[in-house]
C-alpha cells in the first residue's frame, strides 16, 4: 500500500460557522492505482486532496506514504514530502507567467534528482513546437498540458489533479484525460483525480464517493473504460 | 445606503499595513522636516524683516580714517538727491583675553538713544549700566564658553559679562563686509555704556557712520542705484574734508546683515527642491503600488464591474485609503513640523546667527507647499494612473488581461543557463518598470545621502589643505608702511619675516562680484614659490591661486580683468601660472610689477609674511597693525559651513538612508506580492524557502546592489557639480572634495540597510501562504 488515509478529520470556522469538512475518511491507495475521487461541490474532496499533498492539515487521523506520517512533519519536512513524493495538477493551471513552456517545466524537473527528460515530455504532450512561448500565448488546453508536464517531469510518485478538465471544454478535457491516462501508462505514477463529473470514474482503477465529509463508495472499477472512449 | 465596499477599508489598511505604515512615516516625516524649516525660518524672517524698523537698522555705513566734524556730517546727509540721516557709530577694536579662544571683540556704545541706529535685543541678563559691565553676542559668549557674570579683559580693561545681546547689524558676524565666511568664535560684538567707551583712547576706534535714507528703497536694485549715487557725491566731500575712506558698504552689500536673510532663503529653497523630487519619487511609487493593487485584485473588479458598479465608484474606492494616508499624513507631518521640527530648525540657526527673538507664525506658504500640493499631486498621479487602469472591460478583468504587455513574446534565454538562473531572470524582465524605479529611487536617495555625507569630510579636507598650504602663520596688512623693530634697511633676514604688497581688486562674472587679494611678492620670497614673468608685458603676467583658476575657470594663457571696487579703474592680467593656494581667490606677482601695476613707488610695501607672531614678539607694534590674516581666517568658511549646515546634513544622511529604505521595501514588496501565485505554487511543487528566495530575493538583490553601485558614483558626480554651483555663490572657493572611502562606505550603508529588507523579504516568503495558488480555484 502507497497511501493510507486513517480516520481524517477537518472542520473549518468555529462556533456558529463551524462547519465539518470531512467527518472520518479512511482511504488505502495502491501504487499505480489511477483513484477518482468523486462527490459534489462542498463534499470535501479537494480539502481532502490538500491534506493528502501536504499544503493543508488534518485535525485529527494521518496520512502515511510508504508509512510515513505527514502529520508528524515539520514544514521544512513536508516541503521535502512534496518534492520528493508529489505532483500537483489544477484546475486553474497556476503557471508561472513570466516563464515558458519549456522552463515551467524545467521548474519541476529541478526538483528532482531522477527527473525525466524535458524534450521528452514536451514531445509526449506536444507541445514541443510551443516551448518558447509563454502560458498567455496559450489555449486552456495547452496550458493544462503545460501544467500536466511540470507535474508528471520529476517522476513523482503520486499525481494529485484537482478537478484538471474542470476549465475545459469536452474535447480538451478528453485529451488531457488521455494524456493523464498514457502519462499512468508511461511512467507508472499513481495518480488521485478530483472531480465532480462522474463519468470520468469510468476510466478509474478505484472509485471513490465522498458525500457530506464521508466516504459513500469506495470501490475498485473492475469495467475499465479507455479514456478516448468516455462520454458525457 | 453606504457603499457596502467601504467596509474593505480599515481590512485592506490591517491586511497592508506594512505598506501604508512606511508611505504614512516616509511622507508625515518629510512633510514635518520641510514645514518645520518652513515655519522656523519664515517665522524668524518676519522677526528679522520687523527688525529693520523695531531695531532702526541702517541702510548702510562707511568707514573714515578720521572722525568727521558736524559740518561734514551735515554734507553727507544732503550729499545725494535720496537725503540720508546719519549715525555715528563709532567702535573699539581689540582682541579680548580671558576666553576660551583668542578671539577680535568689536565694541560699540550703547545704543538706547532714540535716534540711534542698529538697536540691540536684549537675549538674557541685563544691558550695561555701569563702566564695568559689557553685554556680548550671545553666540560669541557661547562660542568663546563665557556666560554671564563671567569676566573678560578688552584692551587693558576688566568687564563682567551682564547679558547677551543680538544685533541687528551683527545678525552674521562678519568682520569685514566682503568676507568669505563669518567665525562666532573669532570674532565677535559687544555693548558698553557711553562713558565706559569714551574712556578708552582713540588707537584703536574706528569711525563708523550709519546711514538711512529719507525713504527706504525697496529692492536690492533700487539700493544699488542710491548707493551707487551716493556713494559717487560722498567721495569728494571725505577727500577734500582731508579725510578718506575706508570703507562703503550699503546694506545690501552687508552680509553680516543680509547673510542670514539669504541664508534661511537658500535653505528653503533647497529644502522645497527635495521635497519636490521626494513627492515625484513618492508619486511614482504610489502609482506602481496602485497598479500592483489593481492587478491583485484583477478578478474581484471584473466581478464587480460585471455586477453593475460603475467605473467612478471603483476608481474612487481604489483612490480613498492612499489618500486618506496622504492626508493623515499631511495632518501628523503639520504637527511635527510645527512643534518638534521648528524648534530643531530655529535652534539650529541660532547656533548660526545673532537673530532677535521670534514668534512662530501660521505659514499658509509652508501649508500650500508641504500639503495641498503633495495631496493634489499625488491625487492626480493616482486618479490618472487608475483611470489609465480602469480602461480595461470587465471581461479583461475577470480574465486578468490588463496589461498591454501581456501578448508580448517571451525573450528567448539560453538553455544552457540554468534554471534558477534563468527564473531570477525572468522575474527581473518581467518586473523591470519595478526595478526601474528602484534604480531611480536608490539614486536619488544616494544623491541625499551624499549631501549629507559628503560636506563634513569635504571641509575637513578643505582645512587640512588650507593649513598644509598656508603661505605663513600670520600676514599683518600695515596702516603706514613701517619697518620692523630690529631689521635692517632693505633686508629681512634677521627675523623670521618677509614684506608684501597688497590690494583688494573685485573680478566679476555674470552679476557675481567677488574681492580678489592681489600680492606683490619680493623676489626670492621664502613664503611663495612664483615665477617672475617681468615688468615688460603691456599685460602684466601673473600667478593665480588654484581657488582662483577653478572658480572662475582660468588656465595659463587666460586674459581676465579686475576692478578697483570704489573707484573706476580696471586692470587686465594674463595668467601665466596656477600655483596651489587654495585658501584664498588670489593672484601673485613680484615685488616690480605689482608696483608698476598700481603705480606705487619702488620698495613699497603694505604688510608682512611671518611664522612668527611679530606683535607677541614687540617686533611689530599692533597699532600699526590694521588687520592680521591668520590660520583661523582661512578656516572661517569651513568652520561656519560645519556649524550651520553640518545638523541639516546629518538630517539628510537619515532621510537618504529612510527614503532608500522606504524605495526598496516597497518596490520590492510589490515584486513579491505579484508574484505570490507563482511563489505558492513552487512551493507546493516542493522548492525549498531558500530556493524560492535566490530567485525572487536574490533578482531584486541583484539590481539593488548593482543600483548602489552605479549610483553612488553617478550621485557624487551630480553632487560635485552642485556643489560647486552651491559655493559660486559664497566668497571664496571649496573645491569638491569625496574622500576615497566615502563612496565604499556608502555601497556599504546601502547594501546593510538592503539587508535589513532583504531579511523581511525572506521572512515574507517564508509565511507565504500554499493557498495562494489554491484560492483561484475556489
Amino acid at each position: 500500500m502507497l497511501l493510507e488515509i486513517n480516520d481524517i478529520h477537518k472542520k473549518f470556522g468555529s462556533g456558529d460557522s463551524e462547519v465539518q469538512v470531512l467527518k472520518g475518511i479512511d482511504i488505502s491507495v495502491e501504487k499505480g492505482e489511477l483513484t477518482v475521487l468523486l462527490g459534489p461541490s462542498g463534499s470535501g474532496k479537494s480539502t481532502l486532496l490538500n491534506i493528502i499533498g501536504g499544503i493543508d492539515s488534518a485535525d485529527y487521523g494521518y496520512i502515511a506514504i510508504n508509512g510515513e506520517r505527514t502529520a508528524d512533519m515539520s514544514e521544512k519536512a513536508l516541503t521535502e514530502y512534496r518534492r520528493k513524493h508529489l505532483g500537483y495538477i489544477f484546475q486553474q493551471y497556476n503557471l508561472i507567467p513570466n516563464l515558458n513552456v519549456k522552463e515551467n517545466i524545467e521548474v519541476g524537473a529541478y526538483l528532482s534528482d531522477n527527473s525525466l527528460n524535458v524534450d521528452e515530455v514536451l514531445r509526449t504532450l506536444g507541445l514541443y513546437e510551443h516551448r518558447h512561448k509563454l502560458p498567455n500565448q496559450l489555449s486552456g488546453g495547452q496550458q493544462q498540458r503545460t501544467a500536466i508536464g511540470r507535474a508528471v517531469v520529476k517522476n513523482p510518485d503520486i499525481l494529485l489533479c484537482d478537478e484538471p478538465t474542470g476549465a475545459l471544454d469536452y474535447n480538451t478535457s478528453k485529451e488531457i484525460l488521455q494524456l493523464i491516462e498514457s502519462i499512468k501508462t508511461k511512467y507508472g505514477n499513481t495518480i488521485i483525480m478530483v472531480t465532480h463529473n462522474s463519468a470520468i470514474k469510468n476510466m478509474a482503477d478505484r472509485v471513490i464517493r465522498l458525500h457530506d465529509g464521508k466516504v459513500r463508495e469506495n470501490y475498485v472499477n473492475t469495467n475499465r473504460v479507455a479514456a478516448a472512449d468516455l462520454d458525457w | 445606503m453606504n457603499n457596502p465596499l467601504n467596509r474593505r477599508f480599515f481590512r485592506e489598511l490591517k491586511d497592508d499595513i506594512g505598506k501604508y505604515l512606511v508611505i504614512f512615516i516616509f511622507l508625515a516625516g518629510m512633510i514635518a522636516i520641510v514645514s518645520g524649516f518652513l515655519v522656523a525660518g519664515e517665522s524668524m524672517t518676519a522677526a528679522y524683516d520687523e527688525s529693520y524698523e523695531k531695531y532702526n537698522v541702517e541702510d548702510g555705513n562707511f568707514v573714515l580714517a578720521n572722525e568727521a566734524s558736524d559740518e561734514d556730517i551735515d554734507s553727507f546727509e544732503t550729499a545725494s538727491q535720496y537725503n540720508t540721516v546719519i549715525y555715528p557709530n563709532f567702535y573699539q577694536q581689540g582682541e579680548v583675553s580671558s576666553m576660551s579662544s583668542r578671539a577680535t571683540l568689536r565694541l560699540y556704545s550703547d545704543r538706547t538713544s532714540s535716534e540711534a541706529m542698529n538697536k540691540v535685543c536684549l537675549i538674557e541678563g541685563n544691558m550695561p549700566e555701569n563702566e564695568d559691565e559689557i553685554c556680548l553676542d550671545r553666540n560669541f559668549a557661547i562660542n568663546n564658553e563665557v556666560t554671564i557674570g563671567d569676566s573678560i579683559t578688552f584692551l587693558g580693561r576688566d568687564f563682567t559679562i551682564c547679558g547677551y545681546v543680538a544685533m541687528p547689524d551683527y545678525c552674521a558676524p562678519f568682520e569685514k563686509p566682503n568676507e568669505t565666511m563669518f567665525d562666532a568664535r573669532i570674532f565677535g560684538t559687544g555693548i558698553v555704556t557711553q562713558d565706559a567707551f569714551d574712556s578708552f583712547d582713540d588707537t584703536y576706534i574706528h569711525y563708523q557712520y550709519s546711514w538711512r535714507y529719507e525713504t527706504t528703497p525697496k529692492n536690492d536694485a533700487k539700493a544699488k542705484t542710491m548707493g551707487d549715487d551716493y556713494l559717487e557725491k560722498l567721495i569728494p566731500i571725505v577727500y577734500t574734508g582731508g579725510n578718506s575712506l575706508v570703507s562703503f558698504t550699503p546694506d545690501y552689500m552687508n552680509q553680516a546683515i543680509s547673510f542670514p536673510d539669504g541664508d534661511i532663503t537658500k535653505d528653503q529653497a533647497m529644502i522645497i527642491t527635495f521635497m519636490y523630487l521626494c513627492i515625484v519619487i513618492m508619486a511614482f511609487v504610489f502609482a506602481i503600488t496602485a497598479n500592483s493593487t489593481i492587478l491583485k485584485e484583477s478578478r474581484v473588479i471584473g466581478t464587480l464591474r460585471a455586477s453593475g458598479y460603475s467605473k467612478v465608484e471603483l476608481i474612487l474606492h481604489y483612490l480613498a485609503l492612499p489618500m486618506f494616508v496622504v492626508l493623515l499624513a499631511g495632518i501628523v507631518g503639520n504637527i511635527c513640523g510645527y512643534t518638534v521640527v521648528k524648534d530643531f530648525a530655529a535652534n539650529m540657526y541660532y547656533r548660526s546667527y545673532s537673530l532677535p527673538t521670534y514668534v512662530t507664525l501660521w505659514n499658509t506658504n509652508a501649508f500650500i507647499k508641504t500639503t495641498i500640493i503633495p495631496l493634489v499631486a499625488f491625487f492626480v498621479i493616482e486618479l490618472v494612473s487608475l483611470i489609465w487602469k480602469f480602461r480595461f472591460s470587465p471581461l479583461d478583468f475577470l480574465r486578468q488581461n490588463i496589461t498591454s504587455s501581456k501578448r508580448k513574446k517571451a525573450i528567448r534565454l539560453n538553455s544552457k543557463i540554468g534554471i534558477q538562473s534563468r527564473f531570477r531572470l525572468r522575474v527581473i524582465l518581467q518586473n523591470l518598470p519595478n526595478y526601474a524605479m528602484i534604480f531611480i529611487g536608490v539614486f536619488f536617495a544616494n544623491v541625499i545621502l551624499v549631501f549629507g555625507c559628503v560636506l563634513s569630510p569635504m571641509l575637513s579636507h578643505y582645512a587640512d589643505t588650507i593649513t598644509s598650504s598656508l603661505l605663513c602663520e600670520h600676514q599683518y596688512v600695515l596702516k603706514n608702511q613701517v619697518e620692523l623693530a630690529n631689521s635692517n634697511e632693505g633686508s629681512d633676514e634677521e627675523v623670521d619675516a618677509e614684506r608684501f604688497g597688497i590690494q583688494s581688486l573685485i573680478i566679476e562674472s555674470g552679476d557675481w562680484k567677488e574681492p580678489v587679494i592681489t600680492y606683490g611678492i619680493v623676489p626670492n620670497s621664502r613664503y611663495i614659490d612664483i615665477d617672475n614673468f617681468g615688468t615688460d608685458d603691456e599685460i602684466p603676467i601673473v600667478s593665480v591661486s588654484n581657488a582662483l583658476a577653478e572658480k572662475f575657470n582660468l588656465g595659463v594663457g587666460d586674459v581676465f580683468t579686475l576692478d578697483e571696487e570704489f573707484e573706476n579703474r580696471s586692470y587686465e592680467f594674463e595668467v601665466g601660472q596656477v600655483i596651489d593656494f587654495p585658501g584664498s581667490i588670489a593672484i601673485f606677482m613680484e615685488e616690480d610689477a605689482f608696483n608698476k601695476v598700481f603705480d606705487l613707488e619702488e620698495g613699497s610695501f603694505s604688510g608682512y609674511f611671518s611664522n612668527t607672531n611679530l606683535v607677541d614678539e614687540g617686533i611689530l607694534d599692533e597699532s600699526n597693525v590694521a588687520t592680521e590674516i591668520s590660520r583661523d581666517d582661512y578656516l572661517k568658511i569651513s568652520r561656519q559651513l560645519e556649524i550651520s549646515i553640518g545638523d541639516l546634513m546629518q538630517l539628510f544622511s537619515l532621510f537618504g538612508i529612510l527614503v532608500f529604505m522606504l524605495i526598496v521595501y516597497l518596490l520590492s514588496k510589490i515584486v513579491i506580492e505579484k508574484n505570490a501565485t507563482s511563489i505558492s505554487m513552487i512551493k507546493i511543487l516542493g522548492y525549498r524557502n531558500g530556493e524560492i528566495n535566490k530567485i525572487y530575493v536574490a533578482a531584486t538583490s541583484i539590481i539593488v546592489v548593482l543600483s548602489i553601485v552605479i549610483t553612488v558614483p553617478l550621485a557624487s558626480m551630480l553632487m560635485s557639480y552642485l556643489v560647486e554651483a552651491l559655493f559660486m555663490s559664497f566668497n571664496g572657493w571649496i573645491p569638491y572634495y569625496a574622500p576615497p572611502l566615502l563612496l565604499p562606505e556608502m555601497c556599504g550603508i546601502g547594501i546593510v540597510s538592503y539587508a535589513v529588507i532583504a531579511f523581511f523579504m525572506t521572512l515574507r516568503i517564508k509565511k507565504a501562504s500554499l493557498s495562494a495558488a489554491l484560492k483561484i480555484n475556489e
